[in-house]
């Protein structure tokens, strides 16, 4: 093999760009074939499976005298299916057929009843196969194997989505199956135009990437964009859909995210009706969506499904946490320590009396009472759920109570925390509830140095991010800004479905229609 | 290249200019225009804006013969190489100068909401951020504007709803009582403001849809124009010609004034935040026209290495050029606006769109 001078020269870059470094190694790696010989094959695929004792290599005979090796991993295929089915019919329903033409071949057209059959030659396919799950049937005197759809390991029954509760609404989430998520999705959308396109990520895990859309509603030009970012990753293993979401950010240093990610399959066919992107990650129930917009994190599934007067009002209501959540604390330090004459007299008068006897200035206070929150919250998740309420509801009393009767923090504070705390639950989205949850002490430090001008500087700084995030090519603020005025329905309140007669403008879409009939027709 | 790459809306144009005027204008304007005309301020306020409407003509009609130019860039068209150098570093400086006069004002103003604290910090912390706008581009600038519009707006709405029933008549007597003489005087800091459109023609060549420019920008006008009247009618209305002259920040004491149900009093301190947001945004539109026109007359392939220094020499000027708010605002009332005006705004635009006329320059129907 010829490697030409200057690219020896240039193994500085090629270390450093791994496309290069990929094109450069394949010139070494020999694909590698079947052989005629069974021995042969075999010494090939336990040099490779060298160690891999879940690995099964059972040795029988077709017809009484083709020796044939079926090769499986133990636990991933189905076991009652290798047993009744391919062992039964190759080797004892056989006899009495006729096997004419290619012996790989009959055995796949004539013997074996199964839906998914498919020749091969290529070794490392093989082994590929065998690790998903797959049976691989090797036959003596034939440079094809077989592979037989065997997949069936035990996975988790459709159980209610644990972190996107609803009231009203299907009660399925995705498992951490990707057939069954892929039939759950197809469940809901059963039109020929719900496209799902195969990748493989990971060089050790292989994860299976499928990109979901709808041909017609998606721009194809972000669905082009989404399997570019798939596939230039390169990395050992994916092992949950947040590996993915980091890897294809646009904005990798931002404190926002900009992919959604939902385990309900009613979330994601109604984004991919509004022509977003889908892509599902095998092994976790949490499904990715782009491109997703700031206001996506204020809607929840059961917006659509309760009457649109209580859905808009809890909409609303949303927005007021969300602001409640970054904001309050940093507004109560600026009040009280820059801008008393803000409040009403006796209410001043009132929290001034509470905070006499407390030793720290408001911002300690709120810090500490903001960090000791954050700590019960965290210990609440982590804790054994026996024990978990029990601790919670101690600790948040304990000290609540505790702290203000021993007098280090003043009443007042502790509703405040509170409120802030629970405030920042109401969002639907858990990991845009992280970032205000975080920006909430970079608005509390500001407010104390700078009063209400502090909060606003801090403010407009997160606005600016915010104006200046792109999603696959879509502003993150869109559709408050750039505004699109017929967009604003389903930003603020969810308006009635007889009024959604277009979809969202924001993605460029090609079919603009969503439905036919107005409601004043009717 | 361009060194501009992103699109604006016609409707993000008339955003940003309406929250460009609007912001310091219902701020200062009210008190500069009542010391000129006094109890007749608010008829000086329309006429600034009907003669608003012949400044955006003006910046129009250049735009419709250098569609994709701006004001630096066709004035070195019109008039050649030296002399189209040289008036658009006057435009460039304008606009920092202009700018320089905004962050004083704000740092000023806000000097008096949180008297313990060193205007300086304001300057610097709204200039910063005005910078971190422009660096992500005019697009950003704009979300930014349209994201705070309707509060804007809606701030203005509710002030002038909650003081309607303050409003005493007879303070509005005698109307011209002193004949129109102080009414004309009392134009010219208001056609100031409304002459900022200048600003406008950097922006112009970005417009998505050329067809919308002459629509958005007399819209912006317009709208600005209700906005400021609303401002200076109901000043006067409640405080009188006399006080609103002698207050600093008129509409401000205005929001002060107000008490709903006893419990949001004085809810000063909340309209003290919208402004600084609209101020923010006043200065970002500056900065931003400063910093294109800069690069553009240096020849530079990016405007982003000289946001930070021209950012530092703007609030140097802020802080230096004036010694109080006192001289701040002789200055505003009597000396910049002949010199914007006459120059910038009006005179040089008008020499430049008569001898493009004469020299038959650009784009003619």
């Amino acid at each position: 093999m010829f490697i030409p001078i200057w690219e020896i020269l240039m193994l500085g870059k090629i270390c450093v760009d791994g496309e290069m470094m990929k094109n450069f190694w394949s010139r070494f790696k020999k694909k590698t074939y079947l052989s005629f010989s069974l021995e042969e094959n075999l010494q090939i695929m336990r040099r490779i499976l060298f160690n891999c004792m879940d690995v099964v290599y059972r040795e029988f005979y077709i017809d009484r005298y083709i020796r044939a090796v079926l090769v499986y991993a133990e636990g991933l295929a189905d076991k009652a299916l290798i047993n009744s089915d391919i062992l039964k019919s190759l080797m004892l329903q056989s006899q009495d057929k006729k096997l004419t033409g290619s012996l790989v071949d009959a055995v796949k057209t004539i013997i074996l009843p199964f839906a998914e059959v498919k020749n091969v030659t290529e070794i490392e396919k093989i082994i590929n196969s065998v690790l998903s799950g797959d049976s691989i049937l090797l036959i003596e005197n034939c440079d094809q194997a077989l592979i037989i759809g065997t997949r069936g390991w035990e996975h988790r029954a459709i159980t209610e989505p644990s972190t996107e509760t609803v009231i009203r609404g299907p009660r399925e989430a995705y498992v951490e199956s990707l057939q069954v998520n892929l039939a759950l999705l197809r469940r809901k959308i059963k039109s020929s135009e719900l496209k799902f396109e195969k990748l493989i990520v990971g060089r050790y895990t292989k994860t299976d990437v499928v990109i979901a859309y709808i041909n017609g509603l998606a721009d194809p030009e972000i669905v082009k964009e989404v399997k570019r970012r798939i596939q230039k990753i390169d990395i050992d293993g994916i092992l949950e859909s947040n590996y993915l979401e980091e890897l294809i950010d646009d904005n990798p240093y931002s404190i926002f995210p900009t992919i959604k990610h939902t385990e309900r399959p009613d979330t994601t066919a109604g984004l991919l009706l509004e022509g977003r992107v889908a892509v599902f990650v095998d092994g976790t129930p949490f499904v990715l969506s782009m491109p997703n917009l700031f206001t996506s994190y204020m809607q929840s599934p059961e917006d659509y499904y309760e009457r649109y007067y209580i859905s808009s009002f809890i909409r609303l209501l949303r927005f007021m946490a969300l602001n409640i959540s970054l904001l309050l604390p940093a507004a109560y330090i600026a009040v009280t320590t820059f801008h008393p004459e803000m409040l009403p007299t006796v209410l001043l008068l009132s929290l001034a009396g509470q905070r006499e006897g407390v030793p720290f200035p408001a911002l300690i206070e709120v810090l500490l009472m903001e960090i000791i929150f954050e700590i019960l919250r965290e210990a609440g998740v982590r804790l054994p759920k026996a024990v978990g309420q029990t601790v919670s509801i101690v600790g948040a009393l304990v000290i609540g109570e505790a702290a203000v009767s021993a007098g280090i923090v003043s009443p007042a504070m502790v509703i405040i925390v509170a409120l802030t705390g629970i405030a920042n639950f109401v969002m639907p989205a858990y990991n845009a509830a992280g970032a205000v949850r975080l920006l909430r002490f970079l608005m509390i430090i500001l407010a104390s140095v700078l009063g209400l001008f502090g909060v606003m500087f801090g403010l407009m700084l997160v606005q600016g991010h915010l104006a200046s995030l792109r999603t696959f090519g879509v502003p993150y603020l869109s559709p408050i800004a750039p505004i699109s005025i017929e967009d604003q329905k389903d930003v603020w309140i969810r308006g009635p479905w007889w009024t959604m007669q277009i979809r969202p403008r924001f993605f460029n879409n090609l079919n603009q229609k969503r439905q036919k009939v107005k409601r004043k027709d009717k | 290249m361009p060194l501009e790459k992103g699109k604006i809306s016609g409707k993000q144009l008339t955003v940003l200019y309406i929250t460009t005027i609007v912001a310091s204008a219902v701020v200062f304007l009210p008190g500069v225009v009542a010391a000129k005309a006094q109890q007749d301020a608010w008829i000086s306020s329309i006429i600034a804006a009907i003669t608003g409407f012949f400044l955006a003509l003006l910046v129009l009609r250049l735009h419709s013969r250098f569609p994709e130019q701006n004001v630096i860039q066709y004035s070195r068209t019109i008039l050649g190489k030296w002399p189209g150098l040289i008036t658009g570093a006057g435009f460039a400086w304008f606009f920092i100068h202009i700018n320089a006069v905004i962050i004083r004002e704000f740092g000023a103003f806000l000097a008096t909401v949180l008297p313990e604290t060193p205007p300086v910090v304001f300057m610097a912390l709204i200039v910063l951020l005005s910078a971190y706008y422009v660096r992500n581009g005019l697009e950003v600038c704009c979300r930014i504007a349209e994201f705070y519009f309707p509060i804007f707006v809606l701030q203005v709405v509710v002030i002038v709803l909650l003081v309607v029933k303050e409003v005493r008549w007879q303070l509005f007597e005698p109307i011209l009582g002193a004949g129109w003489g102080p009414v004309i005087e009392g134009i010219f800091p208001p056609v100031m403001w409304f002459g900022e459109v200048i600003t406008m023609s950097m922006i112009l060549p970005y417009l998505h849809d050329k067809s919308q420019a002459a629509r958005s920008l007399f819209l912006g006008v317009l709208l600005a124009g209700i906005l400021f009247f609303l401002a200076s009618f109901f000043t006067i209305g409640v405080f009188g010609g006399d006080l609103t002259a002698n207050l600093n920040f008129p509409v401000f004491e205005l929001a002060r004034t107000i008490s709903i149900a006893q419990f949001l009093e004085r809810v000063d301190a909340v309209l003290m935040s919208f402004w600084v947001a609209g101020g923010v945004i006043k200065i970002t539109t500056f900065n931003y026209c400063a910093v294109l026109g800069t690069a553009q007359l240096l020849n530079l392939s990016d405007y982003k290495p000289i946001i930070l220094p021209l950012a530092v020499i703007q609030v140097f000027m802020a802080l230096t050029g004036w010694e109080n708010v006192g001289q701040l605002k002789y200055f505003i009332n009597d000396i910049i606006a002949p010199y914007s005006l006459i120059l910038f705004e009006g005179g040089i635009p008008l020499m430049l769109l008569v001898i493009a006329r004469i020299r038959r320059l650009g784009v003619t129907k």
